[in-house]
């Protein structure tokens, strides 16, 4: 069902394609394309993976990659108005395959900047901006349940799009923006309890919790 | 937003009501739920105080989670050129690689990766793959479908697979150059065409000293020691040494999979030192000849250099300082097929001298002595693999049409060699655990040129059934192959045509094999399958793989309900590719995969 469509994003394009782009034409098309998607969405996209990874240059890299692999795989979009929840699932993805990678580069060699080093002013930056007992639930709780909150709440997906961004059905995104709130509650409850205790008068800080949430 | 309701869960299976009323109050915040229900959790919260008081706090914690978007972060001022400039480049790359469709051209600048450092390790028996995916790039992770109404074409709700606690080891180099020993336990893995599942896993991770570049590493199966194969282009060329790894040096938890260290001790008796394992110990059963020492027609020797009388490969002790002890030096290691015993008391493997002066001879080193021994000696022999006990070999006999293989098996505690005739012209047979059948090469041979040596040429690479041939044993020396050998040992053919290599292993349980075919210009990459084996006939349907034909450098690993391979890197680009593990349990399989490094992994 290929076609012609003139889109929101005022670029003509041919949908319904399956393979990444490969001719010459559908390459200037598809970076045409995928600049229009950055112009209206790149705001949005990087905030939701500054709020699901909590590190500024990380989340501009992820950006850059999920508009990249938008532009390889820009013939895959057949409906343009789906791009807004196709961006998301991108950089959803994006944001999973880092957590998941991080969790098992762990076993690998760093051979670059040290992972001990001294957190940046951009990271100090974020901290004052985002800290607080929320923040520190929220990166206690699954990644897929932080997704599907963030997704739900703070850059109003629909029920469909929420769905199509976490790659699953309607029905298994409701489950788990449901499992999502009472993980949050649960971790909110956990902070604050030991917010408490720290700041009780012969109870020196302790520190937070450990980072395992409710799974 | 708003989402629909799914289907009501049945009352009865909550665990308590006030677990239910936690449950639809929270799922009554994106949408009208079932009516009965509703009244049901209205009924509940107006008697529950708990459970009131959680529904103020989902109320109170959806407002504070939008009071974040009050604060949206401001992107980098730079971001869109650094996006464009990298849109440029992958628009260049495509450019550059749209008519290529030959895998050959995709693999030749992998070959430049081989002298990479990191070495994985996966201990036990494993094999990691992954389902097939088209291209294998990083794209099939972001890609989403679109189906013909234009709705997105959803992936399957990604439900990872557990599967225990599966450790996978490595060794790796740091930015020092120093070798690293390192593990991680892999708890789940992800579905085909699921999104990425999470894993987390202790780590272990203590320096190693590999005595020199590493080639190949393996890991013997009580997880006590390293065989390290030496790299045979450096200048400390062709040695095989034995490193015991120091359980009480690990630098974190060692992984709960690992069997107890029992020190490999290189003194002590083995008998004494390497316990058992669970791995089955069944003998093959080839209804032997009476032994018989194959002897070689005098035609044709294997390439350069006339036979030396004794092993001409050294095998002095050579104990070096870091406590590893070289169990041979001065060789080229050759094939695939080194492996340890079932039951981890013997390692064997291929050699020939480094200086080219003789043709392969198989190795046999038994776990705590000094050094390995040649137990053939006629520079023509290969291991096949182990059977049971007992080591399956194959030697090369001339006949009027060329050079054929013909197998034998040799215990290497009594070095008692024995014919197998009825096996027909098999070379290089990978026996499965209960003597059943094999894969082998059936059809001609030529000979190598980097080296006295032989390689497949004209023939096909095939499963055939193994120790129960219809056809009597010879009494000569020769033995000579069933009259129609395809016919009589039902044989399958899995791979036609001259290659340069080959892999294939079976797992510990009989019913998994993997095949791993070199590629046709560069031996140091392949394509790797894995085939169900029907636990009740031994069938294999080779049309059902799987993991089909995947891209994995030489050398791999298989072990009950894992398969670990090394991929080169995605793209055709520089760098090198990840280490998969394709694992199964009898709930589902699926695979994961590690950040990239240039791997070999340890079989």
């Amino acid at each position: 069902m290929a076609g012609a469509l003139h889109t929101q994003y005022g670029v003509s394009r041919a949908f319904g394609g399956r393979a990444a782009v490969s001719s010459a034409w559908e390459r200037d098309a598809a970076a045409g394309f995928v600049e229009e998607l950055f112009a209206a969405h790149h705001g949005e996209i990087y905030a939701y993976l500054i709020r699901m990874l909590r590190d500024p240059e990380l989340a501009a890299d992820l950006t850059q990659d999920a508009f990249v692999k938008a532009y390889r795989n820009y013939n895959v979009l057949e409906k343009p108005e789906n791009a807004r929840a196709w961006l998301y699932q991108i950089a959803h993805r994006v944001a999973l395959d880092h957590i998941r990678r991080q969790k098992i580069v762990r076993f690998m060699p760093w051979t670059g900047e040290s992972h001990g080093a001294a957190p940046s002013t951009e990271r100090l930056v974020m901290d004052a901006h985002l800290s607080g007992d929320l923040q520190r639930a929220l990166e206690r709780i699954p990644e897929r349940q932080r997704a599907a909150l963030l997704l739900a709440e703070l850059h109003d997906l629909t029920g469909l799009e929420l769905a199509a961004a976490l790659g699953v059905s309607h029905v298994a995104a409701r489950a788990l923006l449901t499992r999502a709130r009472e993980s949050l509650r649960q971790a909110l409850a956990s902070e604050r309890a030991a917010e408490t205790e720290a700041e009780s008068p012969g109870i020196g800080a302790t520190g937070r919790p450990g980072s395992g949430g409710p799974r | 937003m708003s989402l629909r309701g799914g289907r009501p869960r049945r009352p009865d299976a909550w665990s308590d009501a006030h677990d239910r009323a936690r449950f639809r109050t929270a799922e009554r915040l994106d949408g009208p739920i079932d009516a009965t229900e509703s009244a049901w959790l209205d009924d509940h919260l107006a008697a529950c105080p708990a459970c009131s008081q959680a529904a103020t706090e989902y109320a109170a914690q959806r407002l504070e989670l939008r009071a974040l978007a009050d604060r949206p972060p401001v992107p980098p001022r730079d971001l869109w050129a650094r996006t464009a400039a990298a849109i440029e480049q992958e628009a260049a790359f495509r450019e550059k690689t749209s008519g290529r469709r030959n895998p050959r051209s995709l693999l030749a600048p992998y070959a430049l990766l081989s002298a990479a450092l990191v070495v994985a390790v996966v201990v036990g028996t494993l094999t990691s793959s992954r389902p097939p995916v088209d291209g294998g790039t990083a794209a099939s992770s972001g890609a989403s479908t679109t189906q013909g109404d234009g709705t997105h074409a959803l992936p399957p709700a990604a439900t990872p697979v557990p599967i225990g606690q599966k450790t996978v080891k490595w060794i790796t180099q740091d930015a020092n150059g120093d070798y690293r020993y390192q593990t991680a336990v892999v708890e789940e893995v992800c579905p085909e065409a699921a999104e990425p599942c999470d894993t987390t896993a202790p780590t272990e991770d203590r320096p190693v000293d590999l005595n020199g570049e590493a080639q190949t590493v393996f890991g013997s199966p009580d997880g006590a020691q390293l065989i390290v194969v030496g790299d045979n282009g450096t200048p400390q060329t062709g040695k095989v040494s034995v490193l015991k790894l120091d359980r009480s040096a690990a630098s974190a938890s060692p992984s709960p999979s690992v069997a107890p260290s029992t020190p490999p001790a290189s003194t002590a008796s083995p008998s004494t030192t390497v316990p058992p394992t669970s791995t089955p110990t069944t003998r093959p059963t080839p209804t032997p000849t009476p032994a018989t020492v194959p002897t070689p027609t005098p035609t044709s020797p294997p390439a350069s250099g006339s036979p030396a009388p004794s092993p001409s490969v050294a095998v002095s002790p050579s104990p070096s300082d870091d406590g590893s002890v070289q169990i041979a030096h001065d060789v080229t290691v050759v094939g695939q097929a080194a492996a340890y015993s079932p039951n981890g008391a013997w390692f064997a493997f291929t050699a020939r001298p480094a200086d080219g002066s003789a043709g392969p001879d198989i190795y046999a080193w038994r776990v705590g002595d000094p050094e390995a021994h040649a137990v053939t000696t006629d520079h023509r022999s290969e291991l096949g693999s182990w059977s049971g006990d007992v080591i399956v070999g194959s030697t090369v006999l001339e006949t009027p049409d060329g050079p054929v293989g013909s197998s034998f098996i040799l215990d290497p505690e009594t070095m008692t060699q024995t014919l197998v005739p009825q096996t027909g012209n098999a070379w290089r047979p990978s026996v499965d655990p209960f003597g059943r059948q094999a894969v082998y090469w059936a059809g001609h041979l030529r000979a190598t040129t980097d080296g006295p040596g032989f390689a497949p040429d004209a023939g096909r690479l095939v499963l055939g059934a193994w120790g129960t041939g219809s056809s009597a044993p010879t009494d000569g020396p020769f033995p000579t192959a069933p009259a129609d050998q395809e016919k009589d040992r039902h044989e399958t053919t899995i791979a036609a045509g001259q290659m340069n290599d080959w892999d294939a292993r079976w797992d510990a349980t009989g019913t998994k094999l993997a095949i791993w075919i070199a590629d046709a210009g560069d031996p140091t990459f392949g394509r790797l399958s894995l085939y169900e084996v029907d636990p009740f006939d031994g069938r294999v349907d080779l049309k059902k793989p799987l993991i089909d034909a995947r891209l994995a450098k030489a050398g791999y690993a298989l072990s009950e309900g894992k398969l670990v391979w090394a991929e080169p890197a995605p793209d055709g680009g520089s760098g090198p590719g990840p280490i998969l593990m394709f694992a199964w349990t009898d709930k589902g399989s699926g695979t994961i995969e590690t950040v990239p490094g240039d791997v070999i992994v340890i079989r």
